[in-house]
C-alpha cells in the first residue's frame, strides 16, 4: 500500500517536471511567436495539476492538501485566459483569430471593455 | 513523511528551477514586449510549482500561502500587462 502511494506521488511529480522542462526548453528552441504561445498551455493545464496531485497525495487529507488543490486549481482555471491574452499580443495573428480570441478572452476574464459587441462570441 | 519525500521534493524543485525557470527567464530577457511577457508568463507556473514543493518539503504548510498568492497575482499581472501593451497600437506588441 505504501509502495502504491509512493508511485502515486513519484509518477505525477516526475511527469510534471518532464513536461515543464520540455515546454520551457521549447520556448527557447521554437522561433514562431504563435507556436510559442501554445507551450504555455502544458504548463498550466497539465504540469500544474499533475504536480498538485502528487503534492496532495503526499500530504494526505487535510487543510494543506486543500490549499494545494486550491493553488493548482487557480493555475489551471486562469491558464486559458492568460494564453488567449498573450496570443493577442503576438505579431502575425490573423484578424479572424484575433476576433475569436477577443471573444474568448472577454468571456473568460469577465471584462472585455475593449471588445466590440459584434465580435463577442464570433 | 519519509526521507525520500524530503529529498524528492527538494530535487523536484531544483529540476523545476534549473530546467524550467532558467529557460523561461532567458525568453523573458530578449525579443519584443510580447515575447518577454510570454517568458514571464511561463516562469510564473514554474515558480508556483517550485515554491509549493519547497513549502511541502519544509513541513510548514503555512508556507503554501506564498505560491497561492503568486498564482493569483501572476494571473492578474500578466493579463493587465498584456492589455496595457496592446492598447497603444491596438495590435501586436512587437518592437517595444
Amino acid at each position: 500500500m505504501n509502495g502504491l502511494r509512493d508511485a502515486a506521488v513519484v509518477l505525477p511529480a516526475a511527469a510534471a517536471v518532464v513536461v515543464t522542462v520540455l515546454s520551457c526548453t521549447g520556448l527557447l528552441v521554437i522561433g514562431d511567436p504563435l507556436a510559442r504561445v501554445h507551450l504555455i498551455t502544458p504548463l498550466t493545464s497539465l504540469a500544474g495539476p499533475l504536480f498538485g496531485i502528487a503534492l496532495a497525495v503526499s500530504l494526505g487529507p487535510g487543510p494543506a492538501a486543500a490549499t494545494v488543490v486550491l493553488i493548482f486549481g487557480v493555475l489551471a482555471l486562469t491558464g486559458p485566459a492568460v494564453t488567449s491574452e498573450l496570443a493577442r499580443l503576438q505579431p502575425g495573428v490573423p484578424a479572424e483569430l484575433a476576433a475569436e480570441l477577443a471573444g474568448g478572452s472577454a468571456g473568460a476574464v469577465g471584462t472585455g471593455g475593449d471588445v466590440a459587441p459584434d465580435e463577442v462570441g464570433s | 513523511m519519509t526521507g525520500w519525500q524530503l529529498s524528492g521534493w527538494h530535487w523536484a524543485a531544483t529540476a523545476l528551477l534549473v530546467g524550467g525557470l532558467l529557460p523561461a527567464l532567458a525568453v523573458a530577457c530578449r525579443g519584443g514586449a510580447g515575447q518577454r511577457l510570454l517568458g514571464l508568463a511561463a516562469a510564473a507556473p514554474v515558480t508556483v510549482m517550485a515554491l509549493a514543493a519547497l513549502a511541502v518539503d519544509s513541513g510548514q504548510s503555512s508556507l503554501l500561502i506564498v505560491p497561492l498568492v503568486l498564482a493569483v497575482l501572476s494571473f492578474t499581472g500578466t493579463v493587465m500587462m498584456a492589455r496595457l501593451l496592446r492598447r497603444p497600437t491596438g495590435g501586436s506588441g512587437e518592437g517595444r
